[in-house]
């Protein structure tokens, strides 16, 4: 093929567009609206997914040790939990952090309840890589300290109501109740001569929200497959309209392709400029819904911030949003509009 | 690529041994609904001869002329159009032979988007000629159909004299050795016609073979030719200098 008549396949193909206005205007159409839809489709189910990801990264265990528990034993038993290779982080809350968060949440009540008197327990917040694994995760937790228990001292005629509470199950489940009241370690307005040793199991409870995790991910994975399905079927949808459509601009051109042949054209010949045209007619018929996307999707992203923060929520910023979407929206327009064009000319071709 | 494919071209050429331009030996043609259209064609067609095709409306005149250009294929006998067995001829290969017969029908069958000099540059473009040789070769032909004056008009804006007179510079600007007109004055009154005929005749007498397909028995008779009757897919009389024959 000679250069001047690649040149001349180009300046055809771009001609046919204009001079078949209203079939280039019917194949753009058919190209751009199902384009349009299967872009906000795509936008919609990243961002839902995003929104489903920020949730399910929100399910943490939480381990709640005894407050019996004392303070230089924490820091072993924090890496004991660490180590669970389902495990990604565990944060160390403290009585006193653990108070202070607290009142900040409900304030006034909580007056006075600092230090000794803060009944709180040491907590651990602990994250996992994967949130299908929190169940696991916190079930080995449990199994971590199961049957372990500390042996602690402590005044038998404790007046404090609170610790007595907690500690009433603890107490009858210890086989060596009675002890000498040999061991005084400290006072602290504890009468000396009643102390007796118990033991008490190390982690009080370990929670996750059980059941509340399995049904979200049911939710989520069903919500992602829904998106799936009908990203599949806009995408089949748009080839079938867009292959109708240029069969109709070829069938009316028919005439032409048959004064081509008489005239002693080759197939490759009359195949061109359609290519050209088919791509064209993609490139246009993509360009409009990326268009409108790009812009429309950033000004959503702007007025929706200060509604959807309030939620909690944060739409994906459009430069991570959009140019993955953009460019798989211009390869679909542009190989629809060629191949539905060759596919179409072939058919003519048969003579 | 177009350079293999001459040679290719060369290469399949069947020196047939005589100047003939179409030779054709027992063709049929059947077509897969059952229909005979031809059965059983022989004849000869000599270098830069005038020839009428006439006879009935299904008698075959059609197909006999399809034959000739390959847009049919036959089923039986053998056909060589310039040299080429059109029987045996590849499908990629029917292009090559197309760009040396020249086709004009009834009903012109112009690019309406095209503009008349567009038109005529069309057959050439194809061939992928240089622009230069295009647009010398294009006024001439224009000249030649005496349309210069309305290169640049579309054919709706023609009488069907001048768009048929676009379709015959149609097929003359490649040089072919051979013109197939289909009943080229069938939708024409009868002064355009002559207009036409006088242009056909000029062609043919710088050289090109015609094969007039027509119904025109004021044309056949008074414009004496070669008359090739057909009826019922077969040769029923072939005389030069003949007359049309049939009762309009």
């Amino acid at each position: 093929m000679k250069l001047s008549t690649i040149g001349r396949h180009f300046r055809e193909g771009f001609k046919n567009v204009t001079r078949n206005a209203w079939m280039s205007f019917a194949s753009i159409s058919s190209i751009a609206i199902p384009l349009f839809i299967l872009g906000v489709f795509l936008l919609l189910t990243s961002n839902v997914n995003q929104f489903l990801g920020d949730i399910e990264s929100q399910v943490e265990v939480k381990v709640f040790l005894n407050t019996e528990v004392p303070e230089e034993e924490i820091l072993s038993i924090k890496n004991n939990i660490a180590s669970i290779e389902e495990i990604k982080r565990v944060t160390h809350i403290t009585k006193e952090q653990g108070i202070a968060e607290l009142r900040e949440k409900i304030g006034d009540p909580l007056e006075g309840y600092d230090g000794e008197d803060n009944p709180l327990p040491d907590s651990f917040v602990v994250e996992v890589y994967n949130s299908r694994e929190v169940k696991t995760a916190a079930e080995k937790i449990e199994k971590l300290y199961e049957g372990e228990f500390i042996t602690i001292e402590r005044a038998v005629s404790e007046v404090v109501a609170q610790p007595e509470e907690q500690n009433e199950i603890e107490e009858q489940n210890t086989s060596e109740g009675q002890d000498s009241t040999e061991n005084i370690t400290d006072g602290q307005g504890i009468q000396e001569d009643q102390l007796e040793e118990i033991q008490i199991p190390v982690i009080e409870s370990v929670k996750y929200g059980q059941g509340y995790v399995e049904n979200l991910h049911k939710i989520t994975s069903t919500i992602r497959n829904i998106g799936f399905i009908i990203v599949i079927g806009l995408v089949f949808t748009a080839m079938f309209l867009i292959a109708n459509t240029i069969k109709l601009t070829i069938m009316a051109r028919s005439n032409e392709i048959e004064i081509m042949k008489l005239v002693g054209a080759t197939n490759q010949f009359i195949r061109w400029p359609f290519f050209v045209e088919g791509a064209v007619i993609g490139f246009i018929g993509s360009f409009i819904p990326s268009a409108v996307l790009y812009f429309g999707y950033a000004e959503l992203v702007d007025r929706s911030q200060l509604q959807l923060g309030i939620l909690g929520m944060e739409m994906i910023p459009q430069n991570e949003a959009t140019p993955s979407i953009l460019l798989a929206l211009f390869v679909i327009g542009i190989v629809i509009g060629v191949f539905g064009s060759v596919l179409s000319v072939r058919k003519h071709l048969k003579v | 690529m177009s350079n293999f494919i001459n040679v290719q071209t060369l290469l399949d050429y069947q020196e047939s041994g005589s100047d003939k331009v179409i030779e054709m030996q027992g063709v049929f043609k059947k077509y897969p609904d059952g229909n005979e259209a031809l059965r059983g064609i022989n004849l000869k067609v000599d270098q830069n001869e005038f020839v009428y095709i006439v006879g009935p409306s299904g008698a075959g005149k059609s197909t006999f002329m399809k034959l000739i250009y390959r847009e049919e294929k036959p089923t039986k006998g053998q056909i060589v159009v310039n040299g080429f067995n059109i029987g045996k001829l590849k499908q990629r290969k029917i292009p090559y032979v197309r760009r040396n017969i020249g086709v004009v029908f009834q009903d012109f069958r112009l690019l309406p988007k095209l503009t008349v000099a567009e038109n005529v540059a069309f057959a050439m473009e194809v061939i992928e000629e240089p622009k230069k040789v295009i647009r010398k070769r294009t006024s001439e032909v224009l000249s030649l159909v005496r349309l210069k004056g309305k290169a640049n008009a579309y054919p709706s804006q023609l009488s069907g004299g001048e768009q048929q007179r676009v379709a015959i510079a149609r097929a003359i600007v490649n040089n072919p050795s051979l013109i197939i007109a289909d009943e080229p004055t069938g939708n024409l009154d009868p002064e355009t016609s002559w207009g036409i005929m006088e242009l056909l005749e000029e062609i043919n007498f710088r050289g090109t073979t015609i094969i007039m397909a027509t119904h025109n028995k004021d044309i056949v008779n008074k414009m004496r030719k070669r008359v090739i009757a057909i009826e019922d897919g077969v040769v029923v009389r072939d005389e030069e200098r003949g007359e049309y024959g049939y009762e309009t």
